[in-house]
């Protein structure tokens, strides 16, 4: 019998945190080998107590299984990439365990791996995608200039110290699984399958972790299937963790792609067509969709006018971890070649990207129907002239043209970039928005204590989902605190995947469910309880409503000013000051999380994935960030996502400035000094 | 039991306790696994992100480069020794909302809370530097500044009206 589980609501934040007396250790035992074939797995005697599961022991479905993936829990011949797990081992001893995993002999014939998107090969492409909109070819064939350019997203530091891991305890032939996972059904469903026991014997549970790395779906997923096979093997809960200080957990995130963009450009400079191949590395599983691929490709254009585009979009498959690709950073990689390509488009026309971007934004982004001034214009505005782009613009590029060359400058070689960024919103093609329908459900008992409470499969992160359901609870008579039960996959309904736009409509249903208790009530018995589920397909509100139709989720709007200094001698980047105007309704709580989302933008654009944090993670060496926020007449209570916008404006903004003071066409992200010194000898030659 | 394991002894939170370990194994360890204390949080193992800091002797250490042959005739204060503290606890509620996965909190709590022990009026610099050993991946070091100078200033305030 296991022992009791201290209730992680206490203070236990995170999965390491859990502890209990007749706990096991887990561990996984990776391989040595990017990609080869394993030819013999030597074991060293494990001492008492101790076992291993390998791949052959799987009782049901070894591949995780979501939607385009075919990821094994625990590979069996096949290498695809360094890291990868072969052998899970748990004990009692935790010293002894690691020693024991260190001792493991993994033979491997090892064969030829793809490790840059350059040498993928035909075969190597998993799926293709091609939308175009208007006449694309004919407004290349009329345009008087052609602008081309190539971005390139490498692999970024993924800035989390949160070990990543899950405990499975068996009881009672059921297995409890702890983890900290968005989609905790989605968990119960791949655990079940993989030990062949019915959805019923599986059960999940959350506790009350903030946003962490622990939470990415597929990792998360990872991590408890390993637990749950080595409490199913060995009869007894199971800590299993991810090594914090090994190499395998610390895996690059962010897209790692390659973009090349075509723009046709007519006599007076005017956008007549965008063409665009975006590549996308997936690493070495599918774990994403055609529907990712749409979803990245539905923000080619970002907010500027452009009637004739077309677009290819491939994902590619290489011998490296598989990326932790999700809509936001694939939309931010695509953002950040679009910004970069406008940037590069106002200089060939010799104006201010104020001015540039002003004149080339959509009509929405630029003007609402029936108001003045635009939320996107809004923001530029106050970015501008908050951090004076416009005077310091001018002055940098004054310099830039007077300097001689660019080696040894007397002074800092400086610049200023602008961007802009919209979350939540797509531009103006026909084929965005491509979510699909969900359903969302959630119970509402008022329990003889008198107390409402809440049960709901959406897991809080950064307290929105408490501050939003005790709210939407308010209006219930008597009731000041309701309880919000934790996440467990036997007593909550299923929502899905936890979200703002579900956190949303689940409060709108907790007001139902409210109305529906207080009618009830009088008289009756307690314990009361209701349920309400709702079916919605975001995609079916009509663009144009989107923004008058409350509290579902609209665009939030954000321009970014940065400002560098690149050193003469070292050609190191560094971030003087970064300006972030945001219109983002009700969204002035945010401030500090803004800011710190700005810090990790900068880091994930300066700092090759390596395992230190960034620099500017150092309150000492941190830049000058100021977030300003612009209200728009009618559009102040609207709750809207913007967590994203640091990510989609930062990278963008700094790559600009950095090309501004060094006279050089910068391309691609991390931007290191090294980076720099290579397009300056490319500029030379 | 690991060979060569032997019996310690130290302060741990104003209590005696005695701990059955290898020579070599590390405070960290000792206080999250053996006595879990799970406030102290493992963040690189290598002493350089602050996560696990704790006060020995009243100097702030981080707990994953202490062998336990260190620990006998010292002082060990975790952050659940200063659950009692009022300003932590004022701290504490007030940057609760700063953090954004929390992982480096326990650290940066306690590095502040060693700091307003010594000194009850710290400038901007001074709060800088008792967080330099503390770096937090998500970014939010400089919001919480930020929010740690609010709760001092109000608490300064709070203390000069009560002396007029």
């Amino acid at each position: 019998m296991a022992a009791k589980m201290t209730d992680p609501r206490a203070q236990e934040l995170f999965i390491d945190d859990l502890t209990g007396a007749d706990y096991a250790y887990g561990i996984a035992v990776r391989a040595p080998v990017a990609r080869g074939s394993i030819q013999k797995i030597e074991l060293p005697e494990l001492p008492p107590g101790f076992w291993a599961v390998r791949a052959e022991d799987i009782p049901g479905d070894p591949l995780l299984r979501s939607s385009g993936s075919d990821m094994p829990f625990l590979t069996g011949s096949q290498v695809c990439y360094r890291g990868e797990p072969v052998l899970l081992l748990a004990g009692p001893d935790r010293e002894t365990l690691i020693s024991l995993a260190e001792a493991v002999q993994i033979r491997c014939r090892e064969s030829e791996a793809v490790t840059r998107l350059e040498e993928v090969n035909a075969g190597g492409l998993k799926a293709e995608l091609h939308l175009h909109e208007g006449d694309p070819e004919k407004a290349f064939q009329d345009s008087y200039q052609i602008v081309e350019g190539s971005y390139t997203l490498g692999p970024q530091n993924p800035l989390g110290r949160a070990p990543q891991g899950a405990v499975a305890v068996p009881e009672n032939r059921t297995l409890t699984v702890w983890a900290a996972v968005l989609d905790p059904f989605f968990m119960r469903d791949q655990i079940a399958s993989l030990l062949a026991l019915s959805q019923r014997r599986v059960r999940v549970r959350v506790p009350r972790v903030r946003q962490s790395r622990e939470e990415q779906a597929l990792t998360a997923v990872l991590a408890a299937g390993h637990a749950a096979l080595l409490a199913n093997a060995g009869g007894r809960p199971v800590k299993l963790f991810y090594e914090p200080r090994g190499e395998a957990c610390w895996y690059p995130e962010g897209s790692r792609c390659r973009i090349r963009q075509s723009t046709a450009l007519d006599r007076e400079g005017k956008i007549l067509g965008v063409r665009m191949e975006i590549v996308l590395d997936i690493g070495a599983y599918r774990t994403c969709t055609r529907g990712l691929l749409r979803d990245a490709l539905s923000a080619v254009c970002g907010i500027y006018r452009c009637a004739n585009i077309e677009v290819v979009g491939k994902l590619a498959q290489t011998s490296t971890h598989p990326a932790g690709l999700s809509g936001s950073t694939t939309r931010a990689a695509v953002a950040f070649a679009t910004e970069l390509q406008q940037a590069r488009l106002a200089e060939i026309s010799q104006l201010d990207p104020y001015v540039w971007k002003q004149e080339q934004l959509q009509p929405r982004a630029a003007a609402l129907p029936g108001r003045r001034g635009g939320p996107a214009a809004a923001a530029l505005e106050r970015a501008v002239t908050a951090s004076d782009f416009c005077r310091k613009y001018a002055a940098y590029a004054a310099m830039n043209t007077r300097r001689r060359t660019y080696l040894a400058p007397p002074h800092p070689l400086r610049g200023v970039g602008l961007s802009l960024c919209v979350q939540n919103e797509a531009g103006e093609q026909s084929f965005s928005l491509p979510a699909s329908p969900r359903t969302c459900s959630v119970k509402v008992c008022l329990e003889a204590d008198k107390r409402l409470h809440i049960y709901s499969s959406i897991v809080e992160t950064g307290q929105r989902r408490d501050t939003l359901f005790t709210a939407a609870a308010a209006g219930f008579s008597e009731e000041r605190n309701p309880v919000l039960e934790p996440v467990d996959t036997l007593t909550v309904p299923d929502s899905g995947y936890s979200s703002l736009e579900a956190t949303l409509e689940i409060s709108r249903l907790i007001g139902k469910c409210c109305q529906t208790l207080e009618k009830r009530r009088s008289g009756a018995a307690l314990p009361l309880e209701t349920r309400r589920s709702l079916r919605f397909a975001p995609e079916k509100v009509p663009r144009r409503q989107r923004d008058t139709r409350m509290p579902r989720t609209a665009g939030a709007w954000a321009a970014t000013v940065v400002e560098v200094e690149v050193d003469a001698e070292t050609l190191h980047p560094s971030c003087r000051r970064i300006v972030m105007a945001v219109e983002a309704g009700a969204a002035g709580y945010a401030r500090a999380q803004l800011k710190a989302g700005i810090l990790r933008a900068l880091g994930r654009a300066t700092w090759e994935g390596r395992k230190e944090p960034c620099p500017f993670t150092d309150s000492e060496l941190a830049p000058e960030v100021s977030v300003e926020f612009v209200q728009m007449p009618g559009r102040e209570q609207h709750c809207r996502a913007f967590d994203a916008l640091p990510d989609l404006g930062v990278a963008a903004a700094f790559v600009s400035a950095v090309s501004q003071a060094t006279g050089l066409y910068i391309d691609q992200i991390p931007l290191t000094a090294e980076v720099i010194q290579r397009c300056l000898l490319a500029a030379e030659k | 039991m690991p060979a060569g394991s032997r019996k310690i002894s130290f302060i741990l939170n104003g209590r005696e306790v005695t701990v059955q370990c290898a020579p070599t194994r590390r405070l960290l360890d000792i206080l999250r696994q053996d006595l879990r204390l799970t406030l102290t949080r493992e963040g690189c193992g290598k002493g350089e992100c602050g996560a696990c800091l704790v006060l020995m002797d009243g100097n702030l250490i981080n707990a994953c480069l202490v062998p336990a042959f260190r620990l006998p005739n010292t002082h060990v204060v975790t952050l659940e020794g200063l659950s009692t503290d009022k300003d932590l606890t004022a701290l504490s509620e007030n940057l609760d909302a700063s953090f954004s996965c929390g992982y480096c909190s326990s650290g940066v709590l306690i590095a502040l809370a060693a700091l307003l022990q010594q000194n009850e009026s710290p400038t901007d610099e001074d709060l800088r530097r008792a967080v330099s050993g503390n770096s937090c991946p998500c970014g939010t070091l400089p919001a919480v500044l930020e929010a740690a100078r609010e709760v001092i200033d109000k608490r300064r305030k709070k203390r000069h009206g009560r002396k007029s």
